[in-house]
Order: structure tokens, then C-alpha cells, then sequence
């Protein structure tokens, strides 16, 4: 019976993270980085093999400092219209200004998880991981720190694998391409 | 197939190749925008190709099953047959002929070998949770599809990553629940 990821001692789990459509997760194996994509219903996985990474480029962006910029200023006009009607509602014992209170309390405490959201884990970046054949964009890693992780990571699996690898030519492939669908070792 | 230059996530502009350059690079030089790049020891190698297989030279040499001119390099793992250098698929640390991985492929039975997998468990949960969501008179039809999915989703490959069967016999058991009490809803509707 195939073993769940999470459960196989062969592999450990170095990121993931959600995409528009789903989520991704890393796995890195002894010789291999395994990607476990789920986009909407399906699951899909991607195999490089560690001695083929070439390159993995992390660019900030400013993501978090327009989206940040944006819902600050609107929790903090919510956050105003809130602190007024609830300061009039406790003055006056008005009804209509308890409930402009909650009106307004509701969406300043969504806009503030977003805020918080946006700002806390860091800033957004873009992460390209490039092989012999291909260039991927990273599904899932889209903070600064995360990325940082991940590479980091995979610095520290590569450099023993590397050295152990014979320099050229390589073991032969069947193919050409070295990212495949394959899910396991 | 070669992998063209680097280029620069943000803009598209190739970035320098000179791996040193590359590695030291603190932004882009076309859009500056900041950048980091990790340059990994295969940086410039290029793709690894398939391997070739050598002639046979001598008349008791063994021969590759699918290529009788050229020289047995390995047995397939699965069915024994001879295969060249050319023909040997290493997958999942096993030594395939292609005829035996097609059938893999075909059977799921192979663990190296995977095509992308329905995660019958959203599509369940689904089922179960949006109608209730949209308050629609769906809801006990909705409830017994999700139901008999979840049955048939038990027999499909579970994800490689979470535990599908906990979640479907979950969905199993709110999928009938849901479709128990949207007909009780409406038989009480109707009778009132």
C-alpha cells in the first residue's frame, strides 16, 4: 500500500502553501524535490531531481504595500465610522446608532484579519525554480520568508548530493525532461 | 531542448548568465527591481539526455528485446526482458521496459508512476457543504450524491498527501445526514 507523504520517513516536507486554485506543498526526498499540486479536484505531482536544479530566483514584490496601503486606509475609515456611532450609541442610548455601530464593527474586524493577513507573514515575492529544460513558477511560495526557507533548505539537502553526483556526463535518462509527473522514489 | 537564459520574474529581461554575476545580483539590472538568486552546482550543465545504446559486436552477446541489433544493458525488473541501454526506464529505483510501465500506468500500480488523481474528498465535501450554503431544496438529492461519491471515491488512489478515506467516510456520513434532514425539512414543509 503507498505510503501518505506525511507518513513516509523518506520524506519531509520543506513548504507549502495555497495557489488561486488550491494548494501546494514541497517534499524532499533523498535525491528528489517533490511538488504536490491540488488545483480544484485534482492532485498532480512534479519530480526534479536535485542534481538537475539549476537555479531558484526570489523577487520581492510590492504586493504588500499597495494591498497593505489600501485596506489601512479603509479600516481605518471603518474603524472611525465605528468609534463614532458606538460613542453616540453610549451617549444617547440611541438604537439606530448601536446598530450603525455593529454595521460598521463587522467589516473593520474582516478588513483588520486582512490587513493582518496581508501584512503579517511577510512581504510577497515571486519564486522561479529553474532546471536543465524548464523554468517553473513556484505554486504556493508567495512570502519573502517562506521563500527564504525554502531555499535555504534546499541548499543544505543539494550541496552533499551535488558533491557525491559524478560531474558529467550524468547516469542516462529515458527522457529529456527532468521534471516529470512522477510521485514517488 | 535547452532552457533559454535566466530571466528576470518581474519584467521577462534575461538576466546576466555568468553564474558568479548571477549569484551576486541584488536587482535586476533592466526593471531594478530587487532580486535574489541561488545558483545551484548543474547551473549551465544543461538537460541530462537519454543514453545511447551500443551495437552488439559478438553473436552470443544477449540483445535487447525491442532492439535485436543492439546490446542487453539491464533485464526489465517486471518481466525479465533484456533491454538496451536505450530502452531501460529507471523509475522508483526499479529497471522498466516501456511496455511494462504503460501497463503501470494503466493499473495505477506502479508507485512511480502517477497520473493527476480526483480528490473525491473535495468533491464530496463540496456536495455537502455548498448546497447548505446556497439553502437550496437540492439539498437531499445533493446529500445522497455526495454520499454514494464518497462509496466510490473509496475505491480510487487517495492523495499522496492527506488522509482521503477518513475524509470521505466523514463526507459519507454528513452527506447522508444532510440528506436525511433536508427530506425530513421538506416532508414538513409539504405536510404544513
Amino acid at each position: 500500500m503507498e505510503l501518505r507523504l506525511p507518513k513516509d520517513p523518506a520524506y519531509e516536507r520543506i513548504c507549502s502553501g495555497h495557489t488561486p486554485t488550491g494548494s501546494a506543498s514541497y517534499w524532499l526526498g533523498r535525491d528528489h524535490l517533490l511538488l504536490v499540486e491540488t488545483s480544484f479536484v485534482t492532485e498532480q505531482c512534479r519530480r526534479f531531481e536535485l542534481r538537475d536544479l539549476e537555479l531558484v530566483v526570489v523577487q520581492p514584490t510590492s504586493t504588500r504595500l499597495v494591498a497593505g496601503s489600501v485596506l489601512a486606509c479603509a479600516f481605518v475609515v471603518l474603524l472611525s465610522l465605528a468609534a463614532i456611532a458606538s460613542f453616540r450609541a453610549a451617549s444617547s442610548n440611541a438604537s439606530d446608532a448601536a446598530i450603525w455601530a455593529v454595521l460598521a464593527g463587522i467589516p473593520t474586524v474582516v478588513l483588520g484579519a486582512a490587513l493582518a493577513w496581508v501584512v503579517l507573514p511577510g512581504r510577497f515575492c515571486r519564486v522561479r525554480i529553474r532546471t536543465g529544460v524548464q523554468t517553473l513558477a513556484a505554486p504556493g511560495i508567495s512570502r519573502l520568508p517562506k521563500a527564504t526557507r525554502f531555499v535555504a533548505r534546499l541548499r543544505a539537502a543539494l550541496a552533499p548530493t551535488v558533491d557525491a553526483a559524478p560531474a558529467a556526463p550524468l547516469a542516462p535518462q529515458p527522457a529529456a525532461g527532468n521534471a516529470s509527473t512522477d510521485p514517488a522514489p | 531542448m535547452r532552457n533559454p537564459d535566466p530571466e528576470c520574474p518581474g519584467c521577462g529581461r534575461p538576466l546576466p548568465t555568468d553564474p558568479v554575476e548571477l549569484a551576486g545580483l541584488a536587482a535586476c539590472p533592466h526593471c531594478r527591481g530587487e532580486l535574489t538568486a541561488t545558483v545551484f552546482p548543474a547551473y549551465g550543465r544543461g538537460p541530462v539526455i537519454g543514453g545511447t545504446a551500443e551495437r552488439t559486436t559478438a553473436d552470443d552477446e544477449a540483445t535487447c528485446f525491442f532492439h535485436p541489433s543492439k546490446k542487453a544493458a539491464v533485464p526489465c525488473d517486471r518481466c525479465g526482458r533484456f533491454l538496451c541501454a536505450l530502452c531501460d526506464l529507471p523509475i522508483a529505483g526499479e529497471h522498466l521496459c516501456p511496455g511494462c510501465v504503460q501497463s503501470a500506468q494503466k493499473k495505477e500500480g506502479l508507485s512511480g508512476v502517477g497520473r493527476p488523481r480526483l480528490r473525491w474528498d473535495i468533491i464530496v465535501w463540496q456536495l455537502v457543504l455548498l448546497p447548505l450554503l446556497a439553502c437550496s431544496f437540492v439539498i437531499p438529492v445533493t446529500g445522497l450524491a455526495a454520499a454514494g461519491l464518497a462509496v466510490w471515491g473509496l475505491r480510487a488512489p487517495p492523495s499522496r498527501v492527506v488522509h482521503t478515506r477518513a475524509r470521505l467516510w466523514a463526507g459519507l456520513v454528513a452527506g447522508l445526514v444532510v440528506a436525511a434532514g433536508g427530506t425530513v425539512f421538506w416532508i414538513v414543509a409539504a405536510t404544513r
